[in-house]
């Protein structure tokens, strides 16, 4: 990784804040963080999402994190953050010692052909972009799952030519991924189909077909289609998380 | 062994059990379908697919699976999933596949499992 580069490393899995307050509770929680400190990372992320109820022994384990990051010339950043622990954190004049300036949506966009190939190289670069943009792991892939079988729906089923190109937007925002697609294949709402597995009616029917759209619904938070006066298929797809 | 092939071997007389690769997708899907025929042809009464390498799994690859199922099962046999990553189990459980489908940890209990 170049020096100066503003992509985050992240070389070790997040360390989650206990939300218990006993002094052994802190000490097991720092200790996590100075194993990976040993182990040469120089990112830690805390993830904070147990800390519903924020007391002075948590921002006490929080500050002693910094410091053991500080000593070896390590980031903290804090991931999954309640209103209230970001409002004690700003009362208390911390926010600048956690807190990264607040990005705004990155954004990446590519056209493909719909050839499998292609949607294997631009499936590699949409995965790498929504990893560097921090998205946890599982999201990404959850996200990656998506995006294959959408475009391999299109390539399948859209009847396009070999030289179409089907336009990919995607945007990444605190907590919220937009995937946006774009073709000129023929008329197809998914939005407007049943698109619910029955497992063993399925099994029953040696169905080997029909389960990809299932898994667009199932794993994302919405689906909007339009088809556009240009004749083109538009899919809008949202995922948080 | 390539992320896309696949490895047989036959613990038992009645079980077989393929190991996949890392990818399980469009691109090798049918061939997967093809094995699981022909092994449903051979007499095979349990298929234990070992997906310990496995990290993607398409709606092909779960097409494959759920399209053979009930061929083993009439045969009072099954299909048992093994190894399967916790993001592979999220896959199978959007599709109300976890439960339907027989999982184990690992491929030993699967085919203890097997052996009744």
């Amino acid at each position: 990784m170049n020096a100066g580069t503003s992509i985050k490393t992240r070389t070790c899995e997040p360390v989650l804040a206990s939300p218990c307050v006993d002094e052994a509770s802190v000490n097991e929680f720092v200790a996590k963080v100075e194993s990976q400190l040993a182990q040469g990372a120089k990112l830690i992320e805390i993830d904070c999402s147990l800390l519903v109820r924020v007391t002075s022994s948590h921002i006490n384990g929080l500050w002693l994190a910094h410091e053991r990051c500080q000593a070896e010339e390590a980031s903290v950043e804090l991931t999954h953050m309640s209103d209230g622990l970001r409002r004690v954190l700003e009362a208390l004049n911390l926010t600048r010692f956690f807190l990264r300036e607040a990005p705004g949506p990155a954004r990446f966009a590519l056209e493909v052909l719909p050839a499998a190939e292609h949607i294997d190289t631009a499936m590699s670069k949409v995965v790498s972009f929504l990893t560097k943009s921090g998205l946890p792991e599982i999201t990404a892939f959850e996200l990656q799952t998506i995006f294959y079988e959408i475009m391999t729906n299109i390539r399948l089923h859209g009847q396009l030519q070999p030289d179409d190109l089907i336009s990919v937007h995607v945007k990444v925002e605190e907590h919220k991924v937009t995937l946006s697609f774009s073709d000129a294949g023929v008329s197809f709402d998914p939005t407007s189909h049943d698109l619910d597995v029955e497992a063993r009616e399925a099994g029953r029917q040696r169905q080997c077909r029909g389960f990809g759209l299932a898994m667009v619904k199932g794993l994302s938070e919405s689906l909007k289609y339009a088809r556009t006066a240009d004749a083109r298929n538009q899919l809008i797809i949202t995922k948080s998380w | 062994m390539s992320s896309k092939e696949f490895e047989i071997t036959a613990p038992h007389d009645d079980t077989r059990i393929i190991r996949t690769g890392t990818v399980l997708d469009n691109s090798n899907a049918e061939e997967f379908s093809s094995l699981l025929m022909d092994i449903y042809s051979s007499g095979a009464k349990h298929l234990i697919i070992d997906m310990s390498a496995l990290e993607f799994l398409s709606s092909a690859g779960i097409g494959s699976i759920v399209g053979t199922v009930e061929l083993f099962r009439e045969r009072d046999g099954d299909i048992v999933l093994t190894q399967v990553s916790d993001k592979i189990m999220k896959i199978l459980a959007v599709l109300s596949l976890a439960s339907y489908l027989t999982v184990c940890r690992s491929t030993e209990e699967a085919t203890t499992r097997c052996r009744g």
